[in-house]
């Protein structure tokens, strides 16, 4: 009995990826340039990309923008700690049962459809100017779309699968730990990669609705206080750079996660 | 011949009746099925589509209680999964995400096994199937044979006294078919345990079982029950020879009565 | 002048952050060949805005030759909109001119609104806080590190050899200092000289109000334009400046004047006469400082070097910047 051959798409060449990614940003940055050159932007309008660079290195080697990064940082972190055990288990509660997703989805949708915008100064009222209102609100962004993925990733579990179990004796928590949990898992990450971006949106918005620290701070005490809008550009990539860094990690949690299973 | 006799279990399904509700009306699907399988005995279970095979399989597994009727496992009822009865699905029902190795020993990691006797009893499995030399890999670097033999390891896991079939190899191409076939016929040999067969071939229906039960369709019911008296071992010759046998003819007839 | 910066970013554009916003009000009837101005106010409708509100209706731009539109609503950009052009004229506080200019944007400051830095420490009497040195390890509560009020503090707090380590800062994002004062969350905060203290007063709470301007000559809001518009549009802003002006003095001798053309643009604020009159005396108080009104406007260039200085110390203005490139007092009407 001969195996057909593995069906995962070879890994490519570190190079492969790599060389294309970098050519696509050196032509953003080029892009970038040109419009300042061409559009005669002033830098307090348009910094060109090197006055951005070189303030951006700056901010961080004379500790302006750290105490913020710290402050904004720990609020994702925490947020999406909290919103996204919540939304497992809302996830899952949705997924098995017909009554809990009758009575909770209008709410949840409603929720979602609310802008964060709007939301982010009532909350602010509600729980104060500090820490917690911002950890509500990136709990709050983050919720749904774990949620609803998690709630797709467990109802995706092959029917086939959870009677074997059952055929097996398996007891409902072995259901949860030996099916459920990994055969949700692709969905659940993808959800994850959709809330953590959204999270960093949160907390930048839940700063913007009244904060002492953070990037969202930074933004505007660069841009109406200071007049230094090559630091608001700055602290604007360093948002960029966080959620691109977040979203990495979820990428590399899943392929260590669930790498092997392909296709 | 005398240690399978010994190993495998008496399953006995008397008056098993099952009916679904739909909508308003309800829909009988199996009226009154007796069928019994002695120790160390392969039944094969043969009728039109829409018979309730599939059913009358999973009501002898305990994973549907039957409207009427009983089931018992020597003497025992069985009114829910379980060890003593083990069950081959039609589709492989491999976790995608777990080896073959973790795949086989999936029934003794719920029954709570330690680790070192599961390793070993691992071994004994993967030996009985011949795929030793796979115990890293993953399902989808599986051919659908192997799959399926990853699938009867796992049924054979916790040592069942009778082991239940449902057409096992109906998604497989027919050489691959011809050659499971025989490979379970070694496998009956080996482990001793009873077996009911469902399936849609009458070659391979002889060429597997003891006794061939016939069922009419919905509301199935044992139309005829027919011994098959060639000898065992058997081979692919026999399967050759079943084809044209006066048994097969007996046994379309009987089908084709079930199914009027 | 209080500004809120309760900001919406949006999208992270490459491209300019231009964007005349909506919120105009009172478009004045047009005549053909005027020149047409667009003025931030940067603040929501309120009294204090009267001689803007008094010249647009009783014609006095218009009778200039001048077609004005107000954007009256609150704009953290507004420096960087009169700067780029977008904004001909803007109504903007001498502390964010300093360092507005040293970070390149072109703009120059050219006629004084309010001579009293408007700025201030306020408490209740009752706190017994009557001098900055009075704030030695008391609660204060500002809106945030940054902005005209956080150097009014320092300047106020350094008079008295006082660093903000010395006192105890509470943060209110939301700006909501003043009702931390009234309910005794914090013993003082920083505010507006029409603002907080008034509100309190007119509810019957004495205040006390501690001013900076004889520590440093903090620059007060006033009107600002871009370089280039003032090279394209020199006649128009400087007739605007001068009928400014003079709706100024005209409501600091009948202040009544000023709270009738208030009421007629801004129907909402009619609620509450007596606030709105308060706060019109506070206002026309701090457009006087120790001065009168026959010298609205003027700027007084000593006072601009000494806050230059005084914010190159904080570390506010990271590339030197000269009185001359700050000011242009040449659109002044010469009395």
């Amino acid at each position: 009995m001969t195996a057909i051959t593995t069906r995962t798409s070879p890994r490519q060449p570190a190079s492969a990826t790599f060389v294309p990614v970098v050519a696509a940003f050196v032509v953003a940055v080029v892009a970038w340039k040109a419009i300042v050159v061409i559009g005669g932007y002033p830098p307090f309008i348009l910094p060109a990309p090197e006055t951005v660079a070189t303030r951006l290195v700056k901010g961080w080697t004379d500790g302006t923008i750290l105490p913020h990064f710290v402050a904004t940082a720990t609020e994702v972190a925490l947020g999406l700690a909290v919103g996204a055990a919540l939304a497992l288990v809302a996830g899952y509660g949705l997924a098995r049962s017909a009554f809990v997703e009758r009575v909770v989805s209008p709410y949840l949708v409603a929720a979602q459809a609310t802008p964060i915008l709007a939301l982010a100064p009532l909350l602010a009222l509600w729980f104060g100017a500090g820490l917690l209102s911002k950890v509500v609100i990136c709990a709050l962004i983050v919720f749904f779309p774990v949620a609803v993925s998690t709630m797709v990733g467990v109802r995706s579990v092959d029917v086939g699968l959870l009677e074997l179990a059952r055929s097996l004796r398996a007891t409902r928590r072995q259901i949860l730990t030996t099916l459920e949990v990994p055969g949700a898992l692709p969905s659940i990450l993808g959800g994850m990669r959709v809330g953590v971006t959204l999270a960093v949106v949160g907390a930048i918005v839940g700063e913007w609705a009244g904060a002492e620290r953070g990037l969202g701070v930074l933004i505007n005490v660069a841009r109406g206080s200071l007049f230094d809008i090559p630091l608001m550009f700055a602290t604007l990539v360093t948002i960029a750079i966080f959620g691109i860094a977040l979203y990495l990690v979820v990428v590399l949690v899943e392929r260590r996660l669930l790498g092997p299973r392909q296709p | 011949m005398s240690d399978s006799k010994r190993t495998g279990g008496r399953l006995e399904l008397r008056g098993i009746a099952v009916s679904f509700p739909r909508g308003r009306d309800v829909l009988p699907v199996l009226d009154g099925v007796d069928v019994t399988v002695a120790p160390g005995e392969v039944v094969a279970l043969i009728g039109p589509n829409g018979s309730g095979k599939s059913t009358l399989l999973r009501v002898a597994a305990g994973l549907l209680p039957p409207n009427a009727g009983t089931v018992t496992l020597d003497g025992e009822r069985i009114t829910e999964p379980t060890a003593g009865v083990g069950l081959v699905f039609q589709e492989p029902r491999l976790l995608p995400w777990r080896t073959v190795a973790t795949n086989v020993a999936y029934p003794l990691e719920l029954a709570g096994w330690p680790r070192p006797r599961r390793t070993a009893r691992l071994a004994e499995l993967l030996d009985l199937v011949k795929l030793t030399e796979w115990t890293g890999a993953r399902p989808a670097q599986l051919s659908g044979g192997m799959r399926q033999r990853v699938a009867l390891a796992r049924a054979l896991a916790l040592e069942p006294r009778v082991l239940l079939l449902d057409e096992p190899f109906s998604a497989l191409d027919a050489l691959t078919r011809e050659r499971l076939n025989l490979e379970l016929l070694e496998l009956w040999h080996a482990t001793g345990t009873s077996a009911l067969v469902v399936t849609h071939s009458i070659p391979e229906a002889i060429l597997l079982a003891d006794r061939v039960v016939v069922l009419s369709s919905r509301p199935g019911r044992v139309v005829a029950e027919l011994p098959v008296d060639v000898p065992r071992p058997r081979t692919l010759a026999t399967l050759d020879d079943a084809v044209v046998s006066p048994l097969a003819r007996a046994i379309r007839e009987r089908l084709e009565d079930a199914a009027a | 002048m209080p500004l809120r910066s309760i900001p919406v970013i949006g999208l992270v554009a490459l491209l300019a952050l231009a964007g005349c916003g909506t919120g105009s009000t009172t478009p004045a009837p047009s005549g053909s060949g005027s020149t047409s101005l667009t003025v931030g106010l940067g603040y929501i409708p309120s009294v204090q805005f009267a001689p803007f509100y008094l010249a647009q209706q009783k014609g006095y731009y218009r009778d200039a030759g001048l077609t004005v539109t107000f954007q009256n609503k609150i704009d953290p950009d507004l420096v960087t909109l009169v700067g780029q052009g977008t904004l001909d004229v803007g109504l903007a506080d001498g502390t964010s001119v300093i360092p507005a200019v040293s970070q390149g944007i072109p703009i120059r400051y050219v006629a004084t609104v309010y001579r009293q830095f408007p700025s201030i420490v306020f408490a209740k009497q009752t706190s017994g806080i009557a001098k900055a040195a009075d704030l030695k390890g008391r609660k204060i509560g500002i809106p945030g590190r940054y902005g005209s009020s956080w150097i009014m503090l320092q300047a106020l707090l350094g008079s008295a050899n006082l660093k903000p380590e010395d006192v105890t800062i509470t943060e209110y994002p939301d700006f909501g200092q003043g009702a931390a004062v009234q309910q005794g969350a914090v013993d003082a905060a920083t505010g507006f000289v029409n603002n907080e203290p008034v509100q309190l007063e007119v509810s019957g709470v004495k205040t006390s109000v501690l001013r900076v301007d004889d520590v440093v000559p903090l620059p007060g809001p006033g009107l600002i334009a871009g370089t280039k518009t003032l090279e394209t549009k020199r006649a128009a802003i400087a007739a605007f400046v001068a009928a400014t002006l003079r709706a100024m003095r005209e409501i600091a001798s009948d202040p009544e004047a000023g709270l009738k053309a208030t009421t007629a643009a801004v129907p909402d604020l009619s609620g509450s006469p007596d606030l709105q009159a308060g706060v019109l005396n506070a206002t026309v108080s701090a457009w006087k400082g120790d001065g009168d009104a026959a010298s609205f406007g003027a700027i007084d260039q000593g006072a601009w070097t000494k806050s230059i200085e005084y914010m190159t110390k904080l570390g506010l203005v990271p590339n030197p910047v000269k009185v001359d490139a700050l000011v242009d007092a040449s659109l002044l009407p010469r009395s």
